[in-house]
């Protein structure tokens, strides 16, 4: 389907006969606009650019080299939507669906481990060390998968008492064990838990990296230990806390969810910037758009950021005083970039030559991760960063590794620039391709054209204000936003699955699941006429 | 044959001995591990409050017991009059606004406010580590909008709090300062809002002894006696599990005793004992920081800032100063700008503390440990701090001694953590401590 120019259908004019509005084509939002879509309901779909996908876009990072912004490997996107979307059917294949990882350590050594880390099958631990590690990844593994249900977006529903029977439902049935581990790990930090378990080495190196990385909370900070659980709470292609890459890259998931949309013929229009939400008698009732149309509909799904969706689109007015405070405090002060980098022939150091199909991970020594949280904190650029690299395409069966060579790397924490100037980005190139350099040396002479993506870049390609797409903040904080901005503040026909709905960092389509889910119930609830 | 106890509390504080009575007490078998270290005989600085409840299970009226609230709070900035909070909340009112504080309206609704927030029950007890239904509590958590609200303050930043409520720096740095130096704590780490409410409870305000009768040590120690808790004044070698309900705990001279739950009153008990990592809350009370108390013994009598020489006073330059000196301590270095507390004992003695040295240093590279260089270099940093706001404090001392708790060791007698306790950093400890142990108590049976 071709998206229509917005202006010939709705200039002037009040459009009517339509189920749901989706606000914004993120991922999230098509993944609401299928399942909408799907149920049978006339939906429209809104996007105020000419492109889909939300930050997660294909780009060009040089004359005949795509890239691709945002996610480059998937860790918790939602098993429900890839079965219940049929995404398979729409041509999401894995290129590796458990990647292997490469860590690298500050002091030249190595350590490969599959990606089952429970399983840890390197040869190079001792035999206590690995049994060690893999119990403490048993616990880990399934104290996340316990947790599942709490860290998908809280209340889809303004109902108290449905979210509270829910939750009882899903949380209640824990095992002494894992309440207790449960009250033991909540508030713990990283290092509180990787100290009382681990001596110093390797194991406890890459476990504070992996924990720490993408992560808003410092790893000496309370509350940090649970971001870690949430990432390995994701499930790909059957594997719980496995990391996978998608054929063709994250925007080939963005990629099938258009053919899911279209398939549930729900109409597409880009180009149509909303400009706020029509609220009458407490309910939504359409959308007033930028050209001055409206289109009138009783169900609004919004999957752009909380401060558009509900400050600019519904107004201060109606909306709580305490939501106000969290959306305009500021969140984590942290962030994370993303560089990809095209290398001048083929990779010719043997690390990398070694492992083009693997994901290579810089941990620095734990101590030099927390300070770096504390520089980066206190606006400064780290010395040493966390490093995630992938050759993507090494990893896409289609495309060989050789001549240009596209690196994709993501580095953490940064610290979070609303502006940041040319010097502050060159400084933070610098940084991550020294780090670069740990894993592959040399890699400098080979740099080519070294594009970084931080969270303002993001923002401005979308339109969301840069908040959105700073580091997620300390797991209570990121309950309490999404337990907020779901309920919409309690405005019926409004649900919410822009950025703040989502718990833990990564592409996951939970958020614009349950948001539609929540919408359809109520629907059906009202017997199919709002 | 080797003695069996429900509970082995190692500590020698007021807290400790309070827990131990109260639950041998309320019918536990308990068992008390002080080092063998003689306790100096001198007086001693403000403590935690203890509250009406604990008087009546131990009957402390009956031993002649007095002590006194410390009189204020006071914060002495590098420039500008102090800032003075009290007891009450009409008299710190008033005197905010004779400070010439402009938020001194908003003091009354502040203080309820911070209280009620510390009402959560999934935070107070996850970082307790007590045995509790973890699960079910999280879930009543998560499905209750203000529950996950105040959780969600509380796992915040004491900054971000302040801000929220106050307009005034040097109230918002008074308040910081007098919350987090106990634990030292960062004002903009996550979690030190925790540490800021709980200093609106009900206990949190210290007391200290008249100076008339017998110390609280001495009658706590007694008062365990009589209630026949096992006391070994020797240290413990070594805490081995044999995965049973049991633990073994073996001391210097090989006896021997076993516990199903090794307790720790407060976290500096812990760490004194080497279980410093034992505590599931050690970031919310600042792990990887050491206190360093300096006791000053003067030729003369000081005169004390603000004219109270009962209040509790705390020395910084700015807001900012309790981050900086917390992020320098966890990196390994001592801070510029060092937050101290202070007090005057009875007998005349200044009594400083600090919570912003590192456990560790980081040094050209590498960790290593406290040094007799490091103690002294420790006590003069806390001497000039004291100089800046006590004029002529330097030529009238006649002897500064300093201790340090929470340094790193090399060895622990604690290689597992299984079945140990430790309550975090509370501004009311001892209360905390009885709470905690008499809540366990119950869940054993």
């Amino acid at each position: 389907m071709t998206a229509k120019p917005a202006e010939v259908q709705s200039a002037g004019r009040i459009e009517g006969g339509i189920d749901a509005i989706v606000i914004g084509a993120s991922a999230d939002g098509l993944a609401a606009a299928a399942y909408l879509g799907k149920a049978g309901l006339r939906t429209l779909l809104l996007e105020e650019s000419a492109e889909i996908g939300g930050p997660v876009r294909a780009r060009d990072i040089a004359p005949g080299i795509t890239g691709i912004d945002g996610e480059h490997l998937l860790r918790i996107l939602d098993p429900d939507v890839i079965n219940e979307l049929d995404l398979y059917r729409f041509g999401v294949k894995y290129a590796a669906r458990r990647l292997d990882t490469v860590y690298y350590f500050d002091d030249g050594e190595t350590l490969q481990l599959d990606g089952d880390l429970q399983h840890a099958a390197d040869l190079m631990l001792d035999d206590d060390t690995r049994d060690q590690f893999g119990a403490f990844m048993g616990d880990a593994l399934e104290l996340s998968a316990f947790l599942r249900p709490a860290f998908a977006p809280l209340r889809s529903v303004s109902d108290e008492n449905a979210t509270k029977q829910a939750l009882d439902k899903a949380l209640g049935q824990a095992s002494p064990e894992i309440s207790a581990l449960i009250s033991r790990y909540a508030l713990a930090s990283i290092e509180d838990v990787l100290n009382a378990k681990f001596e110093d080495g390797p194991v406890k190196t890459l476990l504070t990296s992996e924990a720490a990385f993408l992560s808003g909370a410092a790893p000496h900070e309370a509350f940090s230990f649970m971001s870690f659980l949430r990432s390995l709470a994701g499930e790909m292609a059957g594997l719980q806390g496995a990391l996978s890459y998608p054929e063709g890259g994250a925007v080939s998931i963005i990629n099938a969810l258009r053919r899911a949309v279209q398939a549930a013929k729900v109409e597409i229009r880009a180009a149509a910037r909303v400009k706020s939400i029509l609220i009458e008698w407490d309910r939504a009732a359409g959308v007033v758009l930028e050209n001055g149309g409206q289109v009138r509909a009783p169900i609004i799904v919004n999957a752009l950021d909380a401060q558009r969706a509900f400050l600019d689109m519904i107004g201060p007015d109606i909306i709580d005083i305490e939501f106000q405070r969290m959306l305009t405090a500021p969140r984590s002060h942290l962030a994370s970039a993303r560089v990809q980098i095209t290398l001048k022939g083929a990779a010719t150091n043997d690390a990398t030559k070694e492992n083009p199909g693997r994901r290579l991970v810089y941990a620095p020594p734990p101590e030099d991760v927390r300070r770096a949280f504390i520089d980066a904190r206190a606006g400064r650029v780290p010395q040493n960063l966390i490093v995630e690299a992938i050759f993507p395409g090494a990893l896409d069966t289609e495309t060989a590794l050789d001549g240009d060579v596209l690196l994709s790397a993501v580095a953490h924490p940064l610290p979070f620039d609303e502006a940041p100037d040319r010097r502050r980005r060159n400084e933070i190139s610098a940084v991550i391709l020294a780090m670069l350099e740990k894993i592959a040396p040399d890699i400098g002479d080979q740099v080519d054209i070294v594009d970084l993506r931080l969270p303002c870049d993001l923002a401005r390609a979308t339109g969301a204000s840069s908040a959105a797409y700073a580091a997620k903040p300390a797991m209570m904080q990121q309950w309490a936003l999404a337990n907020i901005s779901t309920s919409a503040s309690d405005i019926g026909g409004v649900y919410f699955c822009g950025p703040e709905a989502q718990i833990g960092a990564g592409l996951s389509c939970t958020a614009g699941k349950n948001a539609a889910k929540a919408a359809l119930r109520e629907f059906k609830k009202r017997g199919g006429a709002l | 044959m080797t003695a069996h106890f429900d509970f082995l509390v190692i500590g020698d504080d007021e807290a400790s001995l309070c827990a131990a009575a109260c639950a041998q007490k309320a019918g536990a078998k308990v068992a008390i591990a002080r080092s063998s270290k003689s306790r100096k005989k001198q007086t001693a600085g403000a403590m935690p409050s203890v509250p009406n409840f604990i008087w009546r299970r131990l009957d402390l009226q009956d031993f002649g017991l007095t002590l006194d609230r410390v009189s204020a709070r006071v914060t002495l900035f590098e420039t500008g009059d102090p800032v003075v909070t009290l007891p009450g909340v009409r008299d710190t009112t008033a005197a905010l606004a004779d400070a010439g504080i402009g938020d001194y309206t908003l003091w009354q609704d502040f203080v309820a406010d911070a209280a009620a927030l510390g009402d959560s029950e999934f935070i107070n007890s996850a970082s307790s580590g007590a045995p509790n239904d973890g699960a079910a509590s999280l879930a009543n958590m998560l499905g209750d909008r203000s529950a996950l609200h105040r959780a969600s303050v509380l796992s915040g930043s004491c900054q971000a709090l302040l801000d929220d409520c106050f307009e005034d720096n040097r109230l918002k740095g008074h308040i910081a300062a007098h919350a987090l130096a106990p634990s030292g704590l960062g004002g903009a780490e996550p979690g030190s809002a925790f540490a800021l409410t709980d200093y609106f409870n009900d206990d949190a305000w210290r007391v200290r002894a008249t100076g008339e009768g017998r110390s609280l040590h001495d009658i706590l120690t007694e008062v365990c006696e009589r209630a026949g808790v096992t006391i070994y004044a020797k240290p413990l070698e070594r805490v081995s599990s044999d995965g049973g309900k049991f633990k073994t705990a073996i001391f210097d001279d090989d006896e021997k005793l076993k516990t199903r739950v090794i307790f720790f009153a407060t976290p500096d008990a812990a760490a004194d004992a080497g279980a410093g990592h034992c505590a599931p809350g050690a970031s919310i009370r600042g792990a990887g920081a050491a206190t360093a108390t300096v006791r000053v013994k003067l030729s003369e009598k000081i005169d004390a800032p603000a004219h109270d020489s009962d209040a509790i006073f705390q020395i910084i330059d700015g807001g900012d100063d309790l981050q900086e000196a917390r992020d320098a301590a966890i990196s390994g270095r001592l801070p510029e700008r060092l937050p101290v507390e202070f007090e005057i004992a009875k007998n005349g003695d200044i009594i400083a503390r600090s919570a912003y040295f590192p456990a560790v240093f980081f040094e050209d590279d590498e960790w290593r440990g406290w040094s007799s260089q490091d103690r002294q270099a420790a006590a003069m940093h806390i001497r000039e701090r004291l100089g800046s706001r006590l004029p002529g404090l330097a030529n009238i001392i006649l002897k500064a001694t300093i201790d340090i708790t929470g340094a790193v060791t090399a060895d622990s007698a604690f290689s597992d953590c299984a079945g140990v306790i430790v309550q975090p950093s509370r501004h009311n400890a001892i209360s905390a401590a009885v709470r905690l142990i008499d809540r366990m108590i119950v869940g054993d049976s």
